[in-house]
């Protein structure tokens, strides 16, 4: 049972740079949580400060309410795996799964029968007498997960422990991973600059930008309803569209101004609500690239573009689509299929666009503070 | 302008064939990428076309003219390789300049060269900046933009882009095929990722072991693939193996139950290919010949998901559209349809029969 609550957690490193900036966050027991940002975010100076690497200038950590910022690191049950595996090279993987147990005087018979399991669970049962230094990278990160977890800590964290590792195995550890979590049922927290990571592994992710939390959700929330641009534009591979247009109403309609791509007429109610929050007519138009539809010829109201380019990605095509300084994507899931003309309408459904503020980024229709997450709080 | 071919070239270090008998034609125009694992001979090849190395045997034409012999600088020829190398201590704009001083332009000529590329690559407010001042993206644009500035007859890329971060690597491809368009010169691009090769290429040469296995348009090596290595080398996630045998006129799985027809093949073991979009799910029975399966794991990317699905002990991968809602421990009826299957030979991996 471990519960991690971060409250107004802040790390300041001398006088000017603020890494994480009062940072309230909700680890409920035994979920997979990932911190996700680019470099610079303060994903990794958070999970230093949970770890107890770091000592935070102010705020609080609370594993399951008991403040441990003043616990030396050894006393907070947290296991660690870095990018960097740390594994002993002149002991065997059967030496190096024992080495936890035994420090923690262990009976041999348990340090035995505990060090088979894992080696099961990681699937290194056949490695166990092989000298470490003869893993595969992929047997190596095994062993640092499986060494971590053999003592059983309430808290694991992991920091980019896929960085290192080529695409195809990358796109198995994470398989692997997700099963590990889901066998040993710890909480987990991980972070990742990776987005796909995240959304594939996490059942939450806190997205992070330059020591500020972002937004907090499930992977759905964060990717369909994200709560600014920055967001809108770190998830998802290629990114949402994000479009600059100009709000206005005519006849008592609300319209979307878009360049030389033409208009829209609002009519989703979420939309309209949206509009109506607006402070300013300039506004940010968002919508996924799979969202968006290309047809040739249509009697409905979409916007006119030109197909600049295609890009086959095996299951899927996305299509560059551009008019005058307007340019978005759109995706389709068929291969190699797009022979469209050169001159295209995109439909953009409505119920899945999100209009931002042109100068904050922030999502219109939304507080900030639901906006960023309920379980933020 | 110029077309750019390897006849029967070899390359051999101590024993170890880099290049192995090589025949390869670059089109005019053309944007060719070479594709394979590392240590494939994937470089080896841009380096005999620039003649940095040369070959055993075989030759090297650029523009149909014998250049086997020929200098590296006699070849006029642009690269860009991934580590840039940019002068760390000459201006972006001097950078660009260089090979144009190197080979004692007028003066009055080099800066409007300079500024015109250097305006194509959208870096003309950066020509003043020192490599470090720039981000990592931006130094990727001047290192191309010292390699189209002097007009070569075409250019050379090794992995320009492979150390960019992912965000960056998709939209930096992206200007690199409108460049290549625009420009209408001939480009001959080395990668081992592929989806970058897949969506930039006109033609894709996939490679392995020094020996070019197949060479065709994106939707040929992926639709069409030669041989086992192909098929599981593009495509992400990878392509489903099923391994099995064919006796008279079937194909049976092996630890699945899944029997097709392939009528006058040879007998022995053989393997199954069938893409990750390809797979169906449907409710457990409600058709006809559904495989009985269980979900093992879910990936949601948000645009489409990722479905683990475990048909005894094998585990399948499907790419599906959208965010369909599946829990580990589902069960699910599984189309594994005879027109998405490609037949591997067991033994060598070529093709037996393709998907339809």
């Amino acid at each position: 049972m471990a519960e991690i609550r971060l409250e107004g957690l802040t790390k300041r490193f001398g006088k000017h740079v603020l890494a994480v900036n009062s940072l309230d966050l909700l680890i409920p027991d035994k979920e997979f949580v990932a911190l996700l940002g680019p470099s610079g975010c303060g994903k990794t100076t958070t999970m230093n400060m949970i770890a107890g690497i770091e000592q935070p200038t102010g705020g609080k950590i609370l594993f399951d309410g008991a403040d441990v910022v003043r616990q030396a690191p050894e006393k907070r049950g947290v296991g660690f795996v870095f990018q960097n595996y740390a594994i002993f090279n002149h002991l065997s993987v059967y030496e190096n799964l024992a080495f936890g147990p035994k420090v923690q005087g262990w009976k041999a018979a348990e340090v035995d029968r505990k060090v088979k399991e894992m080696a099961e669970l990681m699937r290194l049962t056949d490695r166990l007498d092989w000298p470490s230094a003869k893993l595969s990278v992929n047997e190596l990160q095994k062993l640092a997960i499986g060494r971590s977890a053999i003592v059983e800590p309430t808290i694991f964290l992991l920091d980019e422990p896929l960085s290192n590792l080529d695409a195809a195995f990358r796109e198995f550890m994470r398989t692997e991973l997700k099963r590990i979590q889901h066998q040993l049922k710890q909480t987990m927290v991980y972070v990742t600059h990776d987005q796909i990571e995240a959304m594939s592994l996490a059942d939450r992710i806190a997205v992070m930008d330059l020591g500020n939390l972002q937004q907090y959700g499930t992977p759905a929330e964060i990717y369909n309803k994200p709560a600014n641009t920055f967001v809108a534009n770190f998830m998802g591979s290629p990114p949402m569209n994000l479009l600059d247009c100009r709000l206005f109403s005519e006849d008592g309609a609300m319209l979307l101004e878009l360049g030389d791509a033409g208009r829209l007429t609002l009519k989703d109610p979420a939309l309209l609500q949206a509009a109506q929050a607006a402070k300013r007519p300039e506004v940010i138009l968002g919508v996924r690239p799979e969202a968006v539809s290309v047809v040739d010829h249509t009697d409905e109201e979409g916007l006119d573009m030109v197909v600049d380019l295609l890009e086959p990605i095996g299951p899927r095509t996305i299509i560059h689509l551009r008019q005058g300084s307007a340019e978005m994507l759109a995706v389709e899931d068929k291969r190699f299929s797009s022979s469209h003309a050169a001159r295209v309408t995109a439909l953009l459904p409505q119920a899945e666009c999100h209009l931002f503020d042109a100068e904050s980024g922030w999502v219109l229709g939304r507080s900030p503070e639901s906006a960023v997450g309920r379980e933020a709080a | 302008m110029a077309t750019l071919e390897l006849v029967g070239a070899s390359k051999h270090y101590g024993t170890i064939a880099a290049v192995d008998s090589v025949d390869l034609r670059v089109e005019d125009n053309e944007f060719f990428c070479i594709f394979g694992p590392p240590s494939c001979g994937k470089t080896s090849i841009l380096k005999l076309f620039l003649g940095l190395i040369e070959p055993d045997r075989g030759q090297v034409l650029i523009d149909g003219e014998d250049v086997t012999h020929k200098r590296p600088r006699d070849r006029d020829l642009g690269m860009v390789f991934q580590n840039l190398a940019l002068f760390p201590h000459l201006t972006a704009g001097k950078n660009i300049a260089f090979p144009l001083e190197e080979r004692r332009w007028p003066k009055a000529e080099i800066a409007p060269r300079v500024e015109q590329v250097a305006k194509t690559l959208h870096i003309a407010p950066l020509l003043r900046k020192l490599p470090a001042q720039l981000s990592g993206g931006e130094r990727q644009r001047v290192a191309i933009a010292r390699a189209l500035v002097r007009n070569p007859k075409a250019y050379l890329m090794d992995e320009p882009i492979a150390a960019l971060d992912a965000r960056l690597r998709e939209t930096t491809r992206v200007e690199l095929k409108r460049l290549q368009r625009d420009l209408k010169h001939t480009l001959v691009y080395v990668t081992h990722d592929q989806e970058e090769a897949m969506s930039i290429a006109d033609r894709i040469a996939i490679m392995r072991d020094g020996r070019i296995v197949q060479v065709g348009t994106p939707e040929a090596v992926y639709n069409r693939p030669a041989t086992r290595f192909v098929a599981e080398m593009v495509g992400s996630p990878r392509i489903n193996l099923l391994e099995g045998n064919l006796a008279a006129g079937r194909f049976e799985a092996a630890g699945l139950p899944l029997s097709l027809a392939f009528e006058g093949l040879p007998e022995g073991p053989a393997t199954i290919a069938i893409r990750p979009e390809d797979l169906a799910l449907h409710a457990p029975g409600a058709e006809p010949g559904l495989v009985d399966a269980e979900i093992y794991e879910v990936e949601p990317l948000g645009g489409h998901t990722v479905v683990d699905v475990a048909v005894g002990e094998t585990l399948l991968r499907a790419h599906l559209s959208g965010q369909p809602d599946y829990r580990p421990g589902e069960a699910v009826g599984l189309r594994i349809a005879q027109q998405h299957c490609h037949l591997f030979d067991g033994k060598d991996g070529r093709v037996l029969a393709h998907a339809a």
